[in-house]
């Protein structure tokens, strides 16, 4: 069910946000492969954007609705532990399926220097494809078998290779798909050494850069809250829509004064929306407080 | 289905570096655990052989060795702290730090004394380079005898007198002898095995089998043997032995000489020709062929 603000230009933004949602859908349709081709040129995909464009929620949600196999990999994952999640969640993978590995807020994981960027290279080149790690596993695996994590552990010792230390898992059923912030072409966003490395990967992805003015990224989440319930799945909370529409009111007036430089998120929202669930008197101070 | 990574703690990256440079450094020792028996059990003792507890130089003989090293009527061998070393058991550095006064053996003063009145003799450091010079040690090393051992090459001169020496003695195609040679010429031993096998430019001219055939006639003499049925073969060279066995074994084939040399050797080289050597083991599957074959005859 839609809101409705009193401002006919807000209202303009709502209905452009519906737009961008279903075109960033489609989008993310395509790169995971919900959309059935004919042919494909490249499986692997590159998403950036800014913060608040909707990488991230799109398509954790259309994971979820199409029951995909995937591994989330994020900033701060240690090495161990993107290649265990990765050797599980292809070990469990069952006749005719696809990995989706789903690499956010990459500028980290991925781009941050040549040697992250080449074992990635690796990972999706178009022959033989394999992620590998070559530093000690046993530990890993006596770890996982103390903590009767089997699963982990058979995993783990599938990929074992002879006479090597480490492991080699084969990618050649994955499908890549990287969201990042910086934008990839700018040449400015990335050293020289680094640019021209990038040009490489990019060439090999589908390469999708997201951009909007900020009352349409308003629009975005406007549509996105107005159709969604941050908190019922896990709380059973739910947010009314004079709720919705002062916390959207409140993000369009002070939209200037965010401290982020990109502008929301769709969970500097889910933020906002807590402190109006769980403070119910004095929400407005602690939303102040929030901006600038 | 349960989420695998939910409570499970990931072994931290200093963790994982130090297996990992564990693995990495007791992977030959890992193979030599699983078969070398004597190396496992050195290996718990630490090194040391068995029963004998940590090998050490005892203090009261500090200034013997020191002495043994500094006071000298002649000038002291090369590497005098190894054999000092070899005699304690112990590695060379522990007899380094003593002669070199590092556990306060004698006064300061003393020791300079000491230390001095052997320079005075015999030199410094310059006077080892001229005695490791005047041994020609370095000389050997970078040259061998005629041949460079670095190189490991054997000319086309040398060549041709190890292929001639290998045929010039009863014992010169035998392993022992190659080994003299490999010493002698500074070189492989797997370097003069090629080289008598005729596998040499200078070499190939040469019909190796038929000097080995010549050799064989020569120096080995004729084999006669007589058979527990008490029937008599007579061999002029193993070559024609291990064909015999080799028949006798699967029928005549055209398997190549080089075989039947094998099976002849393998069986009765360095046996002396014209005797019996029926006790022993090696000799015993032989024998099992000629009797069948005297049975079937």
């Amino acid at each position: 069910m839609a809101i409705k603000f009193n401002s006919n230009i807000q209202n303009a933004y709502l209905g452009q946000g519906k737009i961008r949602q279903d075109t960033l859908t489609e989008l993310a349709k395509d790169a995971l492969s919900i959309n059935k081709k004919l042919v494909e040129a490249t499986r692997h995909s590159i998403f950036s954007g800014a913060p608040g464009v909707g990488k991230t929620w799109t398509f954790t949600l259309l994971i979820k609705q199409h029951k995909l196999r995937f591994v989330i990999i994020t900033a701060g994952m240690s090495e161990i532990e993107i290649t265990s999640r990765l050797a599980y969640g292809r070990a469990n993978l069952k006749k005719g399926e696809e990995l989706i590995i789903l690499v956010d807020d990459a500028d980290d994981v991925v781009f941050d220097n040549i040697k992250s960027l080449n074992r990635w290279k690796i990972a999706t080149a178009d022959i033989d494809p394999y992620w590998s790690y070559p530093k000690d596993i046993s530990t890993t695996i006596i770890k996982a078998e103390k903590s009767k994590n089997f699963g982990l552990a058979k995993a783990l010792k599938s990929f074992r290779t002879a006479g090597s230390l480490g492991l080699d898992i084969p990618l050649d059923r994955a499908r890549v798909i990287i969201l990042c912030n910086t934008d990839l072409e700018d040449e400015k966003a990335l050293s020289k050494k680094m640019f021209s490395s990038a040009e490489a990967v990019i060439d090999r992805f589908k390469y999708e850069r997201l951009e909007m003015p900020w009352q349409e990224k308003w629009g975005w989440l406007a549509h996105v809250l107005s159709n969604s319930q941050p908190f019922e799945e896990d709380y059973g909370v739910v947010l009314d829509d004079l709720q919705k529409k002062e916390l959207l009111n409140f993000l369009y007036t002070n939209w200037i004064n965010l401290k982020s430089r990109h502008g929301a998120s769709y969970r500097f929202v889910q933020k906002l929306a807590e402190e109006q669930v769980n403070n119910p008197d004095d929400y407005l101070d602690r939303w102040a407080r929030m901006v600038k | 289905m349960k989420d695998p990574f939910a409570n499970f703690e990931f072994p931290t990256e200093q963790e994982i570096n130090e297996a990992t440079r564990r693995a990495k450094i007791s992977h030959t020792s890992k193979v030599k655990m699983q078969y070398d028996k004597s190396f496992q059990e050195s290996k718990l003792r630490g090194g040391r052989k068995a029963g004998e507890t940590k090998r050490k130089v005892p203090v009261a003989d500090y200034k013997k060795i020191i002495m043994e090293y500094w006071d000298r009527d002649t000038m002291r061998p090369l590497r005098l702290n190894q054999t000092i070393a070899d005699r304690y058991g112990v590695k060379f550095g522990v007899i380094d730090n003593i002669i070199m006064n590092v556990k306060n053996t004698l006064s300061d003063s003393e020791y300079n004394k000491l230390v001095k009145r052997y320079r005075d003799k015999f030199g410094g450091q310059s006077e080892v380079a001229k005695l490791v010079h005047k041994e020609g040690l370095r000389d050997a090393v970078a040259a061998g005898k005629n041949i460079s051992i670095a190189k490991n090459t054997v000319s086309r001169a040398d060549a041709l007198v190890i292929y001639d020496k290998s045929f010039s003695c009863a014992e010169g195609r035998t392993h022992k002898f190659y080994q003299k040679l490999a010493k002698e010429y500074g070189v492989s031993m797997g370097k003069i095995q090629g080289v008598v096998n005729g596998h040499h430019p200078a070499l190939s001219d040469k019909d190796v089998k038929a000097d080995v055939r010549q050799h064989e006639i020569k120096y080995l003499g004729i084999y006669k043997f007589t058979s527990p049925q008490g029937k008599e073969y007579v061999f002029d060279n193993l070559y024609d032995l291990g064909a015999w066995l080799w028949q006798t074994e699967h029928g005549i084939t055209d398997k190549t000489s080089q075989q039947n040399w094998g099976k002849g050797r393998m069986w009765f080289e360095q046996t002396e020709p014209n005797v019996l050597y029926v006790k022993q083991r090696r000799f015993w599957k032989g024998w099992e062929y000629i009797n069948i074959i005297a049975k079937n005859t």
